[in-house]
């Protein structure tokens, strides 16, 4: 997937720039649904199943990303170190996702700034995004 | 003649009887007598033969006709009837018997004085009383003298006789002394005789008796044929008392003996003389006399014996049956065989040892996979195919299942013939005699390396089995948490409450899964713990708090006491608080109330959930905390669940290390607790070593 993967969204508030969210996860349809669980509370996200699309991006650098920590083929900790090693992205808010407890000790070691288990809560999402977001 | 006195009849008479004698002794002739005589009648004394005595009487000569003898008569003496008497034989023919003398009228004068011409009978029978009388004295004189020259004689020869006698009874004392001797050793010898003979009965007694109640079977051939002499009733038993073989050589008395060698081993003896002694030497007969052929096994003896030349006669069969002895060592050797074929192919590594741990034999798979030799091993030689980091831990195991008789059971590596360490699951077990006594050890070392790969290939599966059911739950929960929303902001109530309940059920396959994970995790070893400090009734509330939401029947009352803080990983300790309250609220339908409290003291945390629901029965309290236990309801009532829950909980709560129990009465309700050490980062290093033990070994 290339930059044109990344769709932006209309703003919530008017007069107010909506909050730009990307996730990232290789599963397409957890992607649509934090998509829409998002969007319905007014985030302007934009969302890609491929790890190294997070890699090439430039200029339009999301205000959060949701990382997934199993993206296929790349390790989302691997990310998460490189977003937040660069001086260019490491200001940029990252909650990793993931099916198992057991990683968020590593989801931190590797800059992750939170941690949300698969399944996850509607509302657990809302408010940890708003978290960092506003 | 009256005028005669006795003194001058004596006188004559003695004169008369001298020229008599002169002339008896000069002539015995007739002639000689006649001529001498010349007279016509004399007076002549006849000698009776028998008496002894002399007899006065006259005699005429007379010449008879032989001419030559003088005859006697008695004619006057005879007729007197006084005399006659006294005469044994009164008539003529007895006279003749006697001899007699004839004298001269010159004697007869001078014994009567005067003529002999005029002498008279009268005068005769006068004097004859007188003359006999007078014949009679000098008879007895004379006898008197003849009685003691015999009796000097007599004496002369008791002396010769008594000293020929006394030689003689010395002699003949000797002679009985020695005839005594001779009697009383042969006595002596008879006696002896006697004695050996009855010994010699008894003996031959006693050896019949042995013979015939011999605890062996003994039998006695004779001769080059080998006829049977005797055979005592244990050799008739073995045979068969159908049977008749006395006097009959062993070819026709046991014909089934051709060609199983017996008859040829019996005629080597005989003919070698040396006995031959044969151990479990099979034999087959026909006891029963039906043609079918038995398996015997004997110990014998074919000893010969020999004649008083030093010949072979024959030979003694001294034997005893071990058929049963034989049969049942073969059974042990071939059940034995058995165990060992067994032993040494099955996969595993196999050994046995005695009851203080020595161990005295290995399979050949032990000896295949190890490359060692039997000298390496025997006793404590394994230890070289220890990990010697390991071994310390298994030496110290061994040991006390030697003091204590307890199987052991164990994972450890041991080191191939490659050099190569693999996983090997060693089970031993105690061998007791029927007295309960330790005996022996029997052990097994089963190589799971295959095991542990294919646990590791499940465990892998299992995760990524999970992990992947997670991913779609995950997008339905979400999807379902969107519409929620998208209904709710449309008002479509209806809608949210269906959706509400879908998301609820969502969440239990949630759980299911997390378990599922939990429990791979556990038993790969590979749950991870996040600890540090929380409080913990801050947690329990959280908990309770989340919990009410998911149950509108129950109340959940909260009894916390005096908060702690306690170190430990908050998720999985929130883990299993939510599990407990949730297994509450499932086991208790037709009740209202739980209770959560909690309560510390200097160690430790406790927090209990107290419901009122179906309980547990007593004997099953021990098993909810085991892997897929579920307790079962009644028969209308099911509970749902893998039965995963309570084992994750009561493994969380042992590597926190805590305690999980529970208390129950059947229909009355049920109450779970645990506490948890306050001050656990002293513990926590124990934790980890036990752990590091448990990945190493199993």
């Amino acid at each position: 997937m290339d930059n044109s993967s990344i769709k932006i969204l209309p703003t919530r508030f008017a007069g107010t720039e909506k909050k730009k969210v990307l996730v990232a996860d290789d599963d397409p349809a957890i992607v649509d649904a934090l998509k829409l669980m998002l969007e319905l509370d007014d985030y302007e996200v934009s969302t890609t199943i491929n790890g190294e699309t997070i890699f090439k991006m430039e200029k339009e650098y999301p205000d959060l990303l949701i990382l997934d920590i199993w993206m296929s083929g790349q390790d989302g900790r691997e990310i998460c170190k490189f977003l937040k090693n660069n001086p260019l992205t490491k200001h940029i808010p990252i909650i990793m996702i993931s099916a198992s407890r057991d990683i968020i000790q590593s989801a931190k070691d590797a800059g992750a700034d939170d941690f949300i288990a698969k399944p996850f809560q509607m509302v657990e999402v809302l408010n940890k995004v708003e978290k960092y977001t506003s | 003649m009256s005028s005669l006195n006795n003194a001058l009849l004596e006188d004559r008479f003695l004169t008369a009887i001298g020229k008599l004698s002169d002339i008896g002794s000069r002539s015995k002739t007739s002639k000689g007598l006649a001529s001498l005589l010349g007279a016509t009648s004399l007076f002549i004394l006849i000698k009776d033969k028998e008496l002894d005595i002399l007899l006065p009487a006259l005699g005429f000569p007379q010449t008879l006709p032989d001419g030559s003898v003088w005859n006697a008569f008695l004619n006057e003496c005879v007729k007197n009837k006084k005399y006659k008497a006294q005469l044994p034989y009164p008539n003529k023919s007895n006279l003749q018997h006697a001899t007699g003398y004839a004298y001269k009228n010159e004697c007869v004068s001078i014994l009567l004085g005067g003529n002999p011409k005029f002498h008279n009978l009268e005068k005769f029978n006068l004097l004859l009383p007188l003359i006999t009388s007078i014949f009679r004295y000098e008879q007895e004189l004379k006898q008197k003298e003849t009685d003691i020259n015999l009796s000097n004689k007599l004496a002369r020869d008791s002396q010769g006789i008594a000293r020929k006698l006394d030689i003689a009874r010395r002699n003949f004392q000797t002679a009985l002394i020695a005839k005594e001797k001779e009697i009383e050793l042969r006595n002596i010898a008879e006696k002896e005789s006697m004695h050996a003979k009855a010994e010699n009965e008894n003996e031959q007694k006693r050896l019949k008796s042995l013979f015939m109640n011999a605890p062996a079977i003994i039998a006695v051939l004779r001769g080059p044929e080998h006829v049977y002499e005797l055979a005592n009733p244990l050799y008739m038993q073995l045979i068969g008392k159908h049977r008749s073989i006395v006097g009959k050589p062993i070819r026709e008395a046991l014909p089934e003996l051709t060609g199983q060698g017996i008859y040829e081993l019996l005629d080597e003896v005989y003919i070698t003389g040396k006995p031959f002694i044969g151990n479990e030497i099979s034999v087959k007969l026909d006891r029963k006399g039906r043609g079918k052929l038995e398996d015997g096994f004997f110990n014998f003896v074919y000893q010969p014996s020999q004649d008083v030349d030093g010949k072979v006669d024959g030979i003694l069969v001294h034997a005893v049956e071990i058929t049963a002895q034989v049969q049942y060592r073969k059974k042990v050797e071939d059940s034995e065989k058995k165990f060992r074929t067994l032993a040494d192919n099955i996969p595993n590594l196999a050994w046995m040892a005695n009851a203080d741990g020595y161990i005295y034999w290995y399979n050949s798979r032990w000896y295949e996979y190890t490359g060692t030799t039997p000298n390496e091993m025997e006793g404590w030689g394994w230890q070289s195919t220890h990990d010697p980091n390991v071994l310390p831990v298994v030496l110290k195991q061994w040991k006390k299942s030697i003091k204590t008789a307890k199987r052991f059971d164990m994972v450890f590596p041991l080191k191939g013939a490659d050099g190569i360490f693999r996983p090997f699951l060693t089970r031993i077990i105690p061998i007791f005699d029927d007295d309960g006594k330790l005996v022996q050890w029997f052990g097994t070392n089963t190589d799971i390396t295959d095991q542990k790969q294919l646990e590791r290939q499940k465990d892998d599966f299992l995760g990524i089995a999970s992990h992947e059911l997670k991913t779609p739950v995950t997008s339905i929960k979400a999807y379902g948490q969107v519409l929620q929303t998208m209904f709710q902001r449309k008002g479509d109530i209806k809608a949210v409450e269906h959706l509400a309940k879908m998301d609820a059920q969502v969440d239990k396959l949630t759980s299911l899964i997390s378990d599922l994970l939990d429990v791979t995790k556990i038993q790969s070893g590979r749950m991870e713990f996040h600890e540090d400090f929380f409080d913990f009734n801050e947690l329990a509330n959280e908990q309770v708090e989340q919990l009410q939401l998911t149950t509108e029947k129950h109340t959940i009352r909260k009894e916390l006491n005096q908060s702690r803080s306690v170190y430990g990983d908050r998720n999985r300790i929130g883990q299993v608080i939510t599990n407990l309250i949730s297994n509450a609220i499932k086991y208790s339908p037709h009740s209202e109330k739980i209770v959560v409290n909690t309560s510390s003291d200097k160690n430790n945390v406790t927090l209990c959930v107290k419901d009122f629901g179906v309980g547990i029965p007593r004997d099953k309290l021990d098993k909810v905390f085991e892997q897929f236990y579920r307790v079962s309801g009644t028969k209308e009532i099911t509970f749902p669940g893998l039965g995963l829950g309570l084992y994750v909980s009561s493994e969380i709560i042992k590597r926190e290390g805590g305690k999980i129990w529970v208390e129950s009465i059947k229909g009355k309700g049920s109450t779970f607790c645990f506490t948890l050490p306050i001050n656990k980062k002293v513990q926590k290093q124990q934790i980890n070593t036990l752990k590091e033990e448990e990945v190493k070994h199993g």
